[in-house]
């Protein structure tokens, strides 16, 4: 066996063993430097294992420990398992760079070093969750996943981010107590936990009709589960006031990656366990289909309303969510590897929508209702130009990844039945909304401050790791907007080794 | 003893540091000027309280639909009843030296999952440290001040000389006795942790610092979650790429010892960061 | 009918104690009560697992004859994974608790209603 089979192991252990000794390394600058470089080092691990892995072009499962499958823990990886680990740890390590400055500001001293802990748990929770062959481990990692999340959020240590932390672990563990009992209702029927046996079991049953209404309950609570902790449609009220009110690499990572982690293990769990044909059977697709559809359309309408830069940002999140369920929900192989790319999209530019609003915030005394920001991209032009980027991605103009993602799903929409003139509207709609919030406040913050009656502005001073963040996450951009047939390619294919 | 007498006699108040009132009833909304956010507030809890009962009333009907048809309980020959457990079952002993299937089967064939779960108490008791811990000196004032009004209990401390030394001795045995009998680093770490309490209660913390301090804490919790990854670490690379070695046969043990340790500092981690602030 | 409820009397029961706790978790407006019914939820889902592994007539998966009769030993994989759920449950509730004890400490009170009404008074 090559020995980059085992780089995603060891990324994960890395994080893992850092995360462990941060909660005693003392000094702020240090625990947070070592969490840039172990996110850094993942993400060169990582597309490395990526580069050999699509050379190779086959799927491999690798035990954990001496047992194969049956037996023992089991991690499963192909190209679609690469490419996500490199995003995830190269927006977790830009994201950690462009929210510098506030997080020395939000975090007590003291606490730097807990906080990296939960940014380096996150980080291995999104791998594993990503890399998992086993639904046990799964279930344990979405809890770890979970608290760490929580705790991002409440890192910052104000009441009203107290109050936030508190609606969102809540509904996490709702969203996580579904699961479980969809896994133990699953092992009840088939007595397997690991994915492979699993999916065999439940062929068999499918073809048997046996327990077909226990298999579609699990599908149900499977798809509830994982869609609470994903901000769904209809459970999406603690997003905004969780990813608002934290601090810009804590919104930044739960708003570009956390949420993306259960998505990509309900896939993973669709095409891997279950097969679409399956989730086609219950119908469920319909279900993710209209619940996405209306995501979309209400998260939209929900951040027109808003007045708050960053709630708005997160209003924008449940829309861009809605596109990956709307994905799911065409219950094609096409309309799963256009989510997918959405989920590669949506990484790039909401991180960098995030820390630009948080750079451009520091020119007025970190005020993030948009009014405030009126006028402040001249103060940090580079900040202005990351949130042009992302807020025209976010519209869907060519050149951007948000706008390929949206070719994807409206090719992936012409091979379902009924459901073309459905895609296409709410795809039109979307953008249409999109603009109506987005391009207004592209406007707002280059406009000139003189005219309203606004408190004076500060210097927001140099950052140059947040001007690095910056630069790069646009580039992410503007390069899946640009060249994104072979990133395509690479999901497709991952799809298909699954 | 006047301490003693003191509370005999129900004249110490008892000091809490956090009083929780009880839900007030709900009094009648008063006319204010700013009706408006307040009757948004009420309407969307209304809505949300019918909303919930719909929900929960159709899942609990489907969930007995579902229950309902699920395979008999402790019917010979059930789905679960396959070949994964008769090799836990029957190979065990010989693959993990473990005479307890249980512990051989967590540790061993389903010991990264295992792992996951250490990292989760691990971060709870971080997730405490970054609610509760006193880092400036006020808070640590306040916290220190209100532990020192609470008497030292007379009943208390001398049952806890007696009791002790049986927890202690209960608990090591639960760890130690863990891969061949009931038990292991849960359940032992957790009686040593829970010991660990009881002496913290009964003598004050002071004394429990003589001997367990932030240092020691952080060292146990560390060491043994690092000892952990590393073994695990090893085996799976060994298993993964086709190595032989005889390390199966002693991660269980090792493996166990470290998991308790981990328990037994979280478990005392806790109670002293909700009373105190701090260990 | 009645042979089938009999059948799955602890699944049942599971179901049941489940809904319950994921009921009060949606509805009850008092921060602590929720976290007791999350551990509620948990115990309904372990008591569904425990209720999976038993297989009449058999013993505790100690082994005490090396293994040698596999039909000897009830399934220890649940035993496991309850566990492992016990775990996080436990680690769960301590870190909610703390939470709960800041946010009385911030606000006054442990009630989600007013918790809602006083972060709009002090107009956050």
């Amino acid at each position: 066996m090559p020995f980059a089979w085992n780089l995603p192991y060891l990324s994960v252990f890395l994080t893992m063993v850092t995360a462990i000794l941060l909660s005693v390394i003392p000094g702020a600058k240090r625990a947070y430097w070592l969490t840039v470089g172990v996110s850094a080092a993942v993400t060169v691990m990582s597309l490395v294992f990526l580069r050999f892995i699509v050379k190779a072009d086959a799927a491999y499962a690798f035990t954990m420990g001496k047992f194969p499958a049956p037996f023992g823990n089991e991690i499963r990886f192909g190209p679609l398992q690469g490419l996500l680990a490199s995003v995830f740890g190269a927006v977790m390590c830009l994201s950690l760079l462009g929210g510098r400055a506030e997080l020395f500001e939000d975090v007590d001293e003291k606490k730097m070093g807990l906080a990296c802990v939960m940014l380096n748990m996150v980080l291995a929770s999104l791998l594993v969750l990503s890399y998992t062959n086993d639904a046990f481990t799964a279930y344990v990692f979405i809890e770890i996943s979970t608290i760490a999340a929580c705790a991002l959020v409440m890192i910052k240590d104000s009441g009203p981010t107290l109050v936030a932390t508190i609606r969102y672990l809540f509904m996490s563990l709702l969203g996580s107590g579904l699961f479980l009992f969809s896994i133990i209702l699953l092992y009840a029927i088939t007595g397997h936990l690991l994915m492979p046996q699993l999916h065999e079991s439940v062929q068999k049953l499918m073809a048997d009709g046996a327990y077909t209404k226990v298999l579609a309950l699990i599908l149900a609570m499977m798809t509830a589960g994982l869609g609470v902790k994903s901000a769904m449609f209809p459970f999406h009220r603690w997003l905004p006031d969780a990813h608002g009110t934290a601090t810009t690499t804590s919104s930044a990572v739960l708003s570009g990656l956390v949420v993306k982690g259960y998505a990509v293990l309900l896939i993973t769990m669709y095409c891997r366990v279950f097969t679409l044909e399956t989730v086609r059977a219950f119908h469920i697709h319909d279900a993710v289909f209209a619940l996405g559809f209306c995501g979309m359309i209400l998260g939209s309408v929900m951040a027109l309303r808003e007045t708050h830069a960053k709630r708005m940002l997160a209003y924008s999140s449940v829309a861009q969510l809605g596109y990956v369920f709307m994905g799911l929900g065409l219950g094609t192989e096409a309309g799963v590897a256009a989510a997918l790319f959405q989920i590669l999209a949506h990484a790039f530019t909401k991180p960098l929508l995030f820390v630009s609003v948080g750079r451009l915030a520091a020119a007025v005394h970190h005020d993030k209702q948009l009014r405030a920001l009126r006028g402040t991209a001249w103060k940090a032009p580079l900040a202005g130009v990351g949130f042009g980027i992302g807020a025209l991605s976010m519209v869907g103009i060519p050149l951007f990844g948000g706008f390929a993602a949206k070719v994807n799903f409206s090719t992936a929409s012409i091979f379902t039945d009924q459901k073309i003139a459905l895609t296409l509207f709410v795809l039109a709609l979307s953008s249409v909304l999109n603009a109506l919030y987005y391009i207004p406040a592209l406007i707002n913050i280059w406009s000139d401050r003189k005219e309203a009656a606004l408190p004076e502005t500060n210097e927001p001073g140099r950052d140059t790791s947040a001007a690095v963040a910056i630069v790069l996450l646009a580039g992410g951009v503007l390069f899946l907007g640009v060249c994104f047939t072979p990133v395509m390619n690479i999901i497709v294919r991952g799809l298909e080794l699954m | 003893m006047s301490a003693f007498t003191n509370w005999v006699d129900g004249e110490h108040p008892v000091p809490l540091k956090t009083e929780f009132k009880p839900t007030p009833v709900k009094k009648p909304a008063k006319k204010r000027a700013s009706l408006g956010d307040e009757r948004r507030l009420d309407g969307f809890l209304r809505l949300y309280a019918r909303c919930g009962v719909v929900i929960s009333v159709m899942l609990l009907i489907v969930l007995l639909i579902g229950a309902v048809a699920l395979p008999a309980f402790a019917a010979p020959g059930n789905p679960t009843d396959n070949e994964v457990v008769h090799r836990y079952v029957g190979s065990a002993e010989e693959e993990t030296g473990a005479e307890n299937v249980i512990a051989g089967m967590i540790l061993n064939y389903r010991g990264f999952d295992t792992f996951g779960e250490s990292c989760v108490l691990f971060l709870a008791v971080c997730c405490v440290m970054l609610l509760l811990w006193a880092t400036n000196d006020r808070l640590r004032a306040e916290a220190r001040a209100c532990e020192k009004t609470a008497p030292r209990d007379a009943i208390l401390a001398t049952n806890a000389k007696m009791i002790l030394p049986c927890v202690l001795c209960f608990g090591m045995c639960v760890l130690f006795n863990g891969h061949v009998s009931p038990g292991g680093g849960f359940s032992g770490g957790s009686i040593l942790g829970a010991a660990l309490i009881l002496f913290a209660v009964a003598f004050g913390s002071d004394a429990v610092r003589r001997f367990f301090t932030a240092k020691v804490f952080n060292t146990v919790r560390i060491t043994g979650l690092l000892i952990y990854a590393s073994m695990f670490g090893v085996y799976i690379y060994q298993g993964a790429n086709g190595i032989d070695s005889n390390l199966a046969r002693y991660i269980v043990l090792v493996i166990d010892i470290a998991v308790g340790l981990v328990v037994m500092s979280t478990m005392y981690g806790f109670y002293s960061f909700y009373t105190k602030g701090e260990l | 009918m009645l042979n089938l409820i009999l059948d799955n009397r602890f699944a049942i029961a599971s179901v049941i104690l489940f809904v319950t706790g994921f009921a009060n978790m949606m509805l009850h407006p008092n921060l602590i009560k929720k976290i007791v019914s999350f551990n509620i939820m948990d115990s309904a889902t372990f008591l569904m697992l425990a209720s999976r592994g038993m297989i009449a007539g058999r013993s505790a998966a100690i082994l005490t004859d090396g293994g040698a009769d596999v039909t000897r030993y009830v399934n220890p994989i649940p035993a496991g994974l309850v566990l492992t759920g016990i775990v996080v449950s436990v680690s769960v509730s301590a870190f909610s608790l703390a939470l709960v004890q800041r946010i009385y400490g911030a606000y006054g009170t442990v009630d989600m209603r007013e918790l809602l009404e006083a972060m709009k008074k002090k107009g956050e």
